[in-house]
């Protein structure tokens, strides 16, 4: 600490830097913290130590390169990365992927969307105190990485969703196998429950931590289950169905209170949803209108030229509204892309929210809004 | 309340409003003269219940960079892109407007209309070097304070340092 800011400081306040290395801090994220005693005074988030310039890279590649950069913004939940791109570039260029692929695409993102919030079940549990149930959720989530592994060959970049349509069908045998996965991982939910979210521990450290009010929520511009945990229920699958989740039976997972549990248990609920979808899709691609084999969009070109225009499409991925806005001149390689993080907007309340709290809750709270940095930094 | 009956009264007040012939597909699309970006999306905001801004963006439109020239040759300017929800009707619309590239490029904040503007405006500034006035906190966030000149321009030339 500087001389300078050491007077500039009260004799009992004192000034904490929280991370960038720090195991709680789930990747490379700086929090400035000033504390009197026990409570936060103030909080400054300082991100960017995993700042790639993707958004800039994207100008040097062309459309289907620049897919492979999407893989490292949300590298927890890639599939739905993959496909926000896919979408805002095939709106661009007036594509229409096939029935088939479209299911195919709400599968591999719902199944994605199961392993992202499994992450996220696992390392708040660690967060809070709790190491079995991180045990769990790696186990669970192994399976679903086998099953990509089987689909696509990636086990966490997956490049899976392509302009115009997926990389490959399911192969033989995998249906049966993801039926079985998705048969064992339901009732396990009921096990998540007892062994943290009703573990009375786990409740003292989470519920009325943390609270985010509708409309801080709003102003804010959270989204995904932090938004819909504090009340507003906004989806984009239901909000602006893409794909044909306007055909899949789900409800958006909704709380009122907007702590750090409402926000967890969210996603809980969220994962059975994802689980009955995948169920639901695989009813749909064995069904005899899916044509086998119809998974890419016919004459989309090899090198890919939208007219000039600019579009935009939005996803719910696994940490909110994710959104890519491209802009084309018509040439091969985008003339700009912007990346709507959803995580890089929850991280910004943070500055409000964790004034005033507990240092101890700053581990809850930020664990909560489940961040991921490299689609904060890009 | 459709995108449409919002435009015609909000256009009584804002005789600048125009639709945009180039739309971003597939949202109502508008330009807004930038000085009054702030006031439109505040009558937004209490008038018509527009809760939620969705994102902030730029993009550069140089004249020349060096000696190719662009596709939007002649327009030299910096475009700026709105999106902005009314989550309890679904209706979305995207507000554009045009800053001249002349140092230093100017445009009011939304700070304190929507909180998100927040960071997503010192991303633009740190990127673009585009001023928002009204903001109290504008400073880099992605990039080092070390770094030069801004990355997304169009114009932007890397400066090596000692780790290249």
């Amino acid at each position: 600490m500087t001389q300078k800011t050491s007077t500039a400081l009260k004799t009992d306040q004192m000034f904490i830097n929280f991370g960038p290395q720090h195991p709680s801090t789930h990747g490379v994220l700086r929090i400035a913290l000033t504390v009197e005693g026990e409570v936060v005074v103030k909080a400054d988030p300082d991100v960017g130590y995993l700042h790639r310039g993707i958004e800039k890279l994207f100008e040097a590649r062309n459309y289907s390169q620049a897919l492979i950069l999407t893989d490292r913004l949300d590298y927890i939940s890639a599939m739905h990365n993959n496909l926000a791109y896919c979408l805002a570039v095939e709106r661009l260029a007036g594509i229409h992927a096939p029935l088939r692929a479209q299911y195919l695409r709400v599968m591999a993102a719902e199944l994605n969307r199961i392993a992202s919030h499994l992450v996220f079940f696992g390392t708040f549990g660690v967060d809070m105190g709790a190491f079995t149930p991180f045990l769990y959720a790696f186990r669970e989530r192994e399976m679903i990485l086998d099953l990509f592994e089987m689909l696509c060959g990636g086990r966490l970049l997956y490049s899976y969703i392509r302009v115009g349509g997926v990389s490959v069908d399911i192969p033989a045998g995998w249906a049966e196998m993801c039926r079985e996965f998705i048969i064992f991982f339901k009732p396990m939910l009921k096990d998540y429950d007892t062994l943290l979210s009703f573990n009375p521990v786990f409740r003292d450290r989470t519920v009325n931590v943390g609270r985010i009010s509708a409309s801080q929520a709003l102003t804010w511009g959270l989204s995904g289950p932090n938004l819909r945990a504090s009340g507003p229920d906004y989806d984009v699958r239901k909000a602006e169905p893409y794909c044909v989740y306007d055909k899949l039976r789900f409800k958006a997972a909704v709380a009122q209170n907007g702590s750090c549990w409402d926000r967890y248990y969210c996603r809980m609920l969220e994962m059975g949803q994802s689980a009955d979808i995948v169920l639901q899709c695989l009813d749909a691609l064995a069904g005899p209108e899916l044509i086998s084999g119809e998974i890419m969009a016919k004459g989309v070109p090899k090198m890919l030229k939208p007219p000039a225009g600019q579009a935009y499409a939005h996803i719910e991925a696994s940490r909110g509204d994710l959104g890519f806005y491209a802009v084309s001149d018509a040439s091969i390689s985008p003339y700009r892309m912007h990346v709507r993080g959803p995580s890089f907007i929850n991280v910004a309340i943070l500055q409000e929210i964790l004034t005033g709290c507990k240092i101890a809750d700053v581990v809850a709270i930020l664990g909560s809004l489940d961040i991921v940095l490299g689609e904060v930094d890009r | 309340m459709t995108a449409e009956e919002i435009f015609i009264k909000l256009q009584a007040s804002f005789p600048g409003l125009v639709k945009s012939e180039e739309r971003i597909k597939d949202y109502p699309t508008w330009t807004v003269p930038a000085q009054s970006v702030r006031t439109v999306c505040e009558q937004l905001r209490s008038g018509f219940s527009f809760n939620y801004l969705d994102f902030i963006t730029a993009v550069d439109w140089p004249g020349s960079v060096g000696n190719t020239v662009p596709p939007a040759a002649g327009r030299d300017v910096f475009e700026l892109v709105y999106l902005i929800s009314a989550l309890s009707t679904g209706v979305k619309i995207c507000l554009r407007c045009e800053i001249s590239r002349k140092e230093p490029a100017f445009i009011p904040s939304l700070y304190g209309v929507f909180m998100a503007a927040d960071w997503q405006e010192r991303e633009v500034y740190d990127l673009f070097g585009i001023h928002f006035e009204g903001h109290p906190n504008l400073k880099r966030i992605l990039t080092p304070e070390t770094q030069l000149g801004y990355p997304l321009r169009k114009d932007y030339a890397h400066v090596p340092d000692s780790y290249d």
